[in-house]
């Protein structure tokens, strides 16, 4: 999956129940808009795109506050860096 | 706080409202917690022993503390009461193996009877608008942690639809009592759980008349101690008694003492500012606010529970034509 692909099923995921999307694409903010269900979904998405688990103290409000932060944040741990 | 007046108008809706339903008494399944103690405590004020009925359900996971104090307070209102053993129904169900084959995707050698499992969360709800992360828990006999992993989604949507079995079916059986005396069904859902929907819809939510859904959690203990509630009820841990591992609701769900979390709640319901619940529970204004998000959010997250089925409308369709 590409960074593009990844943000798509991001946005998908995101946007499934009723968040709008416009509004995420116009700010890209997450805070308040996602639920734990929700949450465990975007992490399962990233991890399927590492294929890997992401550790622990990487699943912190920063990490998951925007669209784009959590794309660094998958490309970072692609990657191997930290 | 004024429980004179609370009991009058909690004892007067019970008399009304069991007119308005042509029913001659009320059911209410007893746990051995303050929830439902306290609205038999109500009912039996109310209508008198003999129109109350409690229906105890203990099943081969519950504490056996739920049941002894239950039967004590059966003993204690001289009211009527009826047990029935859940366990071969779960059984029947599979709620049990159901579930267990969940936490065997993450110990193999998951043992039930031997190992309890649990759910915890992790979350900061006055610090962090990260939605509460899942860990599935399992703990052998002694109490001693084997493994604390994130749950995965589906996962633990099958063990909760596994999990509320329990709830259901003791719905199940305090309806038959009901039918079977032509009583009404109390509910025992208090407002924290009312508002973050910390109840199963046709579970412990199912009810005919609820009492104390507008009463937050730390006012019913001020209610209980006023009604002469046993002390041993005020002082337990509260419980929902479903997964054998969990330890109490503070862990599972609110991760917040009462006190905090209802004046979040009353401050998210208008009933105190930020500034005052700052005051009232040491708390910064920044950390009220965060909290008041955060229970929005999860009111929010929880509205199918408290929504009933959703028509188009009530009306003949010819009327929406």
């Amino acid at each position: 999956m590409n960074e593009s692909q990844l943000r798509e099923k991001i946005l998908d995921v995101v946007c499934e129940n009723g968040v709008d999307r416009q509004s995420i694409l116009a700010n890209q903010q997450l805070a308040g808009k996602i639920d734990s269900l929700k949450l465990l979904e975007l992490i399962e998405v990233l991890e399927d795109s590492l294929c890997r688990p992401i550790p622990e103290e990487e699943l912190t409000e920063e990490n998951f506050s925007s669209v784009p932060v959590m794309l660094k944040m998958a490309n970072r741990l692609a990657q191997g860096a930290r | 706080m004024d429980t004179t007046k609370i009991r009058q108008i909690i004892t007067d809706h019970f008399r009304k409202t069991l007119k308005t339903l042509h029913r001659d008494g009320f059911v209410v399944g007893l746990s051995g917690g303050i929830d439902s103690t306290l609205t038999a405590h109500l009912a039996v004020e109310a209508m008198g022993p003999k129109k109350v009925l409690g229906v105890i359900m203990p099943e081969r996971e519950s504490s056996p503390e739920s049941k002894a104090l239950a039967m004590d307070l059966v003993r204690k209102l001289g009211i009527e009461h009826q047990e029935v053993d859940l366990t071969p129904s779960l059984e029947a169900l599979g709620a049990y193996e159901k579930r267990d084959k969940v936490v065997r995707r993450y110990l193999e050698s998951y043992t039930p009877g031997k190992h309890r499992v649990g759910i915890a969360l992790r979350q900061d709800l006055t610090g962090s608008s990260m939605p509460p992360l899942h860990y599935l828990t399992i703990e052998d006999e002694k109490g001693v942690l084997l493994l604390e992993e994130r749950i995965r989604l589906r996962d633990y949507t099958e063990l909760v639809a596994a999990t509320n079995f329990k709830q259901r079916s003791r719905a199940m059986q305090v309806y038959y009592w009901a039918d079977h005396y032509n009583y009404a069904v109390l509910g025992t859902t208090n407002r924290d759980e009312l508002l973050l929907g910390f109840f199963v819809k046709l579970g412990d939510g199912a009810a005919d008349v609820e009492g104390i859904e507008g009463m937050y959690k730390s006012e019913l203990y001020v209610l209980a101690k006023a009604m002469g509630v046993d002390q041993r009820v005020i002082d337990r841990t509260p419980t929902t008694d479903t997964l054998p591992g969990q330890k109490s609701q503070k862990g599972y769900f609110y991760g917040l003492d009462f006190n905090t979390l209802d004046t979040g709640l009353q401050v998210l319901e208008g009933l105190l500012t930020v500034k005052q619940g700052a005051e009232r529970t040491g708390l910064e204004e920044a950390q009220i606010k965060q909290l008041v998000d955060n229970l929005k959010r999860r009111n929010e997250t929880t509205t199918i529970l408290r929504a009933p089925p959703t028509g188009i409308g009530r009306a003949p369709l010819a009327q929406y034509l």
